[in-house]
């Protein structure tokens, strides 16, 4: 045998030593009936990428409550685990990742993030009978996506609705010029709620622009909303198209009140934008004031401070979802039928009533606005 | 046993990319960065037809591979003239091309979104929802297309390619139409991607357009060149390394954050000093 | 229509792109490959400059000097160790463009893991972003010193490329590497100093970004690609020419933002590229 073949069969092995022990690992694991053994949950998150920060945060609000439960004993005696996977806000990264934590991990739950790695998600989860549950993911699309698919945070449909009513009722504005990122599944599902609501109030639609949320320069773009003399430009966009957007319409002279959705919901976008920010508002779902005992355990995690929207309902998803475990165990049949029951349930970001589509049957907004940097409530 | 026939049967999606490519890039010199907008567009294609139609899936394949053919035909035409790295830069702009056709034609690709819940095929009255039956068909494909590429190399039609790819020059001085040649190859490669993209499509059961990256596209070559080029074995073993190495990263246990830059080192380090040690590949016999 | 307002934003894009595009141009010159490590080191260059003065918060002159220095010294670094070993081990020119996708991608694989792979900017958010207008147009004061570096960078490679022994021996080595050699020109030395200069443009572009619209390890791949589309069009290795058509790419590209949408203005240039490359290959042909 001479040298480069060596090296060949050498390579072989190693790969099929690989796969063979990870195969083995995720047979071992999954054929456990073991009571002891820990009960897992997955997660598919965006934890890489434009919105770590956010995916982060959400993730910190699980393990809060996962150790809390885990302090007092966990549930019926088995301990309750985490399983992360990076969805990378995307279609494709939330397939793999559910792949691998239905398959794999064989979780009879999956708590996901973004609007795209749940509509990912969704047909493998309808397919094996896995629970979703999504304490973020707003696009309009999931309530129709499955049986097995539920959410703790209202869908679009009403926060487009409600961002046209309250520019048009509250703002009285009657010319809107609308951008939003067309590469996006969340952006394009509320824009076109929106529209429809705006316009049916008797509003004007004078720009409506789609950009990449790649793009980093829109000067040439708001120009063009500039020329068309909006009362307001409403900007469901991403994080960082909303941060140029917020910097470029400020160096191009658009003074127009900007508004934008609930991912700009984020520390991060505000330390960005800076005073360009000044007095842009956008719209998110409301969450009663975070309690003390959770701002202190948020804190002591790497990616806890300044608590998003979604952090407590992620708390909440995870206590609902063990208190389901506690009374029917993990066969996901039963969870499925206990979860349509949730009525009234109250969690600490809200009050939460589940209809037949697996969305929340009421949502509740409230303005926020940055101000030098920082997030402030508007009243 | 789901993890290994889930990643089998995207290792046999991959071979059959690679023996494709390799035809081009390997036998006949021509080195296409545009493959996965090929497979891209193969799978928008097919994703459409079977959730639209329920027509028998080798119709499907068979609708695919025609429509793959009439729509390579022109840009063959016009990438035969254009040579050397060129051809090279010239594809990735088809890709580029391509990747933004399938972004901003919402009406029929469903933009960035992508088709959701593309139809597992169905043969008969058996519809493939089991992964084994579904690597099964992969195996098929796979055996059909290394045959196919294996018989076209070793022909007399696959001798004037390499004459070609040595020195198109004297090839042509021979009398050979050396650009009809290359449209054939060029178009049979798109056919492949056809086969690959429809299996894709319903083995996943959705596309959308990050799958038409250029990133993808230098990222087969790449597992080309590394296999050897010229080489069926070395394609083979390409598609493996590129397959294989994230399985292994993950089985390091990195953390994911940095998952993919390592991967992206790991193949940068690769690509280099293949290019200064072993500028055929593993199993190449042709030197890039 | 604000046409005038336009043509300046075309303009700044295009200046952009024309940095790229000469930058590029340089390096294809005396090497001869499409070196696509120049995505690589527009990062460098922006991502340094992030690091001295966003960061360790350094004065901006040292800052920008070190940054551009640094990045020139990479791509030296990078021609003397990797690229000019490989030429002299045989590689061809398709091999050669395979190994700068390979530096790419370990260079840009670092800068994502040292910085994260988030969007960032190297001007602060917490100081107001200071505008000129005249006559009714407003360009920022980042806008202006892009247009301003971008002019200087053209005058000094201009006069360097006509009228230095640099310029000449460049010229030389671009018809042809070997008679470059047998009338006594060392090329290696002059090949190595073009890498160096055309570093420090690529560098500056990378810095100018950072400033004006932000970083993020995967912005640089499109910018690069268009700068080597303008290069292509305007004919490669022909510096004014390429120069003025990244000028036109930029202009046409925002109209074509404000008349159809965003959406198409990458297919459109792409297309354009395509074109002039069969075009060209015609008139060789004949």
């Amino acid at each position: 045998m001479n040298t480069k073949n060596k090296i060949i069969a050498l390579i072989t092995v190693v790969m099929v030593v690989v796969i063979g022990v990870n195969f083995y690992k995720s047979n071992n694991s999954s054929n456990s009936t073991n009571i002891s053994e820990p009960i897992k949950i997955g997660f598919i998150l965006p934890l890489s990428g434009e919105i770590a920060s956010l995916g982060e945060n959400i993730k910190d609000g699980a393990v809060v409550a996962a150790n809390e439960i885990n302090q007092v004993g966990g549930i019926n005696g088995r301990k309750l685990e985490l399983v992360f996977e990076d969805g990378k806000c995307n279609l494709k990264d939330g397939v793999n990742a559910a792949n691998k934590l239905i398959n794999i991990d064989k979780v009879p739950i999956l708590i996901s993030g973004c609007s795209d790695e749940t509509l990912g998600a969704a047909p493998l989860a309808e397919q094996s009978h896995t629970i979703i549950l999504t304490p973020v993911s707003t696009n309009p699309k999931i309530t129709t996506a499955g049986d097995y698919i539920f959410r703790l945070i209202p869908s679009d449909s009403f926060q487009g609705k409600f961002a046209a009513d309250y520019l048009y009722d509250t703002l009285s504005k009657r010319k809107v010029a609308i951008l939003f990122n067309t590469d996006k599944e969340w952006s394009v599902g509320v824009k076109t709620v929106f529209e429809k609501r705006f316009l049916e109030k008797g509003g004007q639609i004078v720009a409506n622009e789609g950009v990449t949320s790649e793009s980093r320069d829109l000067r040439t773009t708001l120009e063009k909303i500039k020329v068309s003399q909006p009362d307001v430009v409403y900007a469901p966009t991403f994080i960082d198209s909303g941060i140029v957007l917020l910097k470029q319409s400020t160096e191009i002279g658009l003074d127009t009140q900007i508004f934008g959705g609930d991912v700009w919901d984020d520390a991060k976008f505000g330390k960005e934008a800076g005073i360009s920010g000044n007095g842009a508002r956008f719209s998110v779902v409301s969450n009663r004031q975070n309690p003390q005992f959770f701002i202190d355990a948020m804190s002591a995690l790497p990616g806890g401070k300044d608590i998003n929207a979604y952090a407590p309902r992620a708390y909440d998803a995870v206590k609902i979802v063990s208190n389901i475990f506690a009374r029917v165990g993990t066969d996901t049949e039963k969870i499925k039928n206990e979860l349509y029951k949730i009525n009234n349930y109250i969690g600490i970001a809200d009050t939460y009533s589940i209809d037949n589509n697996g969305d929340l049957s009421n949502a509740q907004y409230s303005i926020k606005e940055f101000q030098n940097g920082q997030i402030i409530d508007v009243k | 046993m789901f993890y290994l026939t889930h990643i089998l049967i995207l290792l046999s999606i991959y071979i059959i990319l690679c023996l494709g490519l390799n035809l081009l890039a390997g036998n006949t010199g021509l080195m296409n960065l545009s493959q996965a907008a090929f497979y891209g567009l193969g799978s928008y294609l097919s994703a459409i037809f079977l959730t639209n139609f329920h027509l028998n899936f080798f119709i499907i394949i068979l609708l695919t591979i025609i429509i793959m053919m009439a729509i390579s035909w022109p840009i063959g035409y016009i990438l035969n003239r254009i040579k050397g790295d060129d051809f090279a830069l010239a594809t990735l702009g088809i890709n580029i091309i391509m990747y933004e056709l399938v972004m901003n034609l919402t009406s029929i690709t469903n933009g960035p979104v992508g088709i959701v819940g593309v139809p597992r095929p169905t043969i008969g009255n058996f519809t493939l929802n089991n992964n084994y039956s579904f690597l099964f068909l992969c195996v098929v494909a796979l055996v059909i297309i290394y045959i196919l590429t294996l018989i076209i190399s070793r022909s007399s039609f696959g001798r004037v390619l390499k004459f070609i790819r040595d020195d198109e020059d004297t090839a042509k001085s021979f009398g050979y139409k050396t650009g009809q040649y290359k449209l054939t190859v060029f178009i049979f490669n798109a056919s492949i991607t056809a086969v690959a993209g429809t299996l894709f499509a319903s083995f996943a059961r959705m596309i959308e357009p990050t799958a038409l990256y250029t990133s993808e596209s230098i990222l087969i070559l790449s597992a080309v060149i590394l296999g050897g080029l010229s080489n069926h074995i070395g394609s083979i073993f390409g598609a493996v390394i590129i397959v294989t190495l994230p399985e292994i990263l993950r089985f390091i246990g990195l953390p994911s954050a940095i998952e993919t830059q390592a991967r992206q080192i790991l193949y940068g380090l690769m690509l280099v000093s293949f290019m200064f040690y072993r500028p055929q590949g593993i199993f190449g016999r042709y030197k890039l | 229509m604000p046409i005038f307002q336009i043509t300046l934003n075309g303009i700044l894009t295009g200046c952009i792109y024309c940095l790229i595009a000469v930058s590029f141009g340089l390096s294809y010159k005396t090497v001869k490959f499409y070196n696509l490590a120049h995505v690589s080191l527009i990062l460098i260059g922006g991502y340094t400059m992030l690091l001295f003065y966003k960061i360790w918060s350094l004065p901006f002159i040292p800052s920008l000097i070190i940054s551009i220095l640094l990045t020139a010294v990479i791509a030296y670094l990078i021609q003397k160790y990797i690229y000019t070993p490989l030429r002299n081990r045989g590689a061809t020119d398709m091999a050669m463009l395979i190994a700068s996708l390979g530096i790419n991608a370990i260079i840009s694989g670092l800068i994502a893991i040292i910085f994260s792979n988030q969007f960032q900017s190297i001007a602060n958010a917490n100081l107001p972003t200071i505008i000129y207008t005249f006559f009714n147009l407003s360009i920022t004061k980042i806008q202006l010193f892009n247009f301003i570096t971008t002019t200087f960078v053209l005058i000094f490679v201009f006069s360097i490329n006509k009228y230095s022994n640099l310029g000449r021996a460049i010229s030389a080595i671009g018809d042809n590497e070997e008679t470059a050699k047998i009338f006594g020109i060392d090329t290696k030395k002059i090949i190595g100093r073009t890498a160096f200069l055309s570093g420090a443009i690529a560098g500056l572009s990378g810095i100018i970004i950072g400033f004006d619209t932000g970083l993020k390890p995967t912005f640089g791949t499109m910018i690069v690609y268009k700068g080597i589309a303008a290069n292509i069009i305007g004919g490669i290795g022909n510096l004014p020419l390429s120069a003025l058509t990244s000028i036109i790419l930029g202009i046409t590209e925002n109209f074509g933002t404000y008349i159809l949408n965003s959406q198409w203005r990458d297919l459109i240039v792409f297309l354009l590229m395509i074109i002039f490359m069969y075009c060209r290959s015609l008139k060789n042909a004949r």
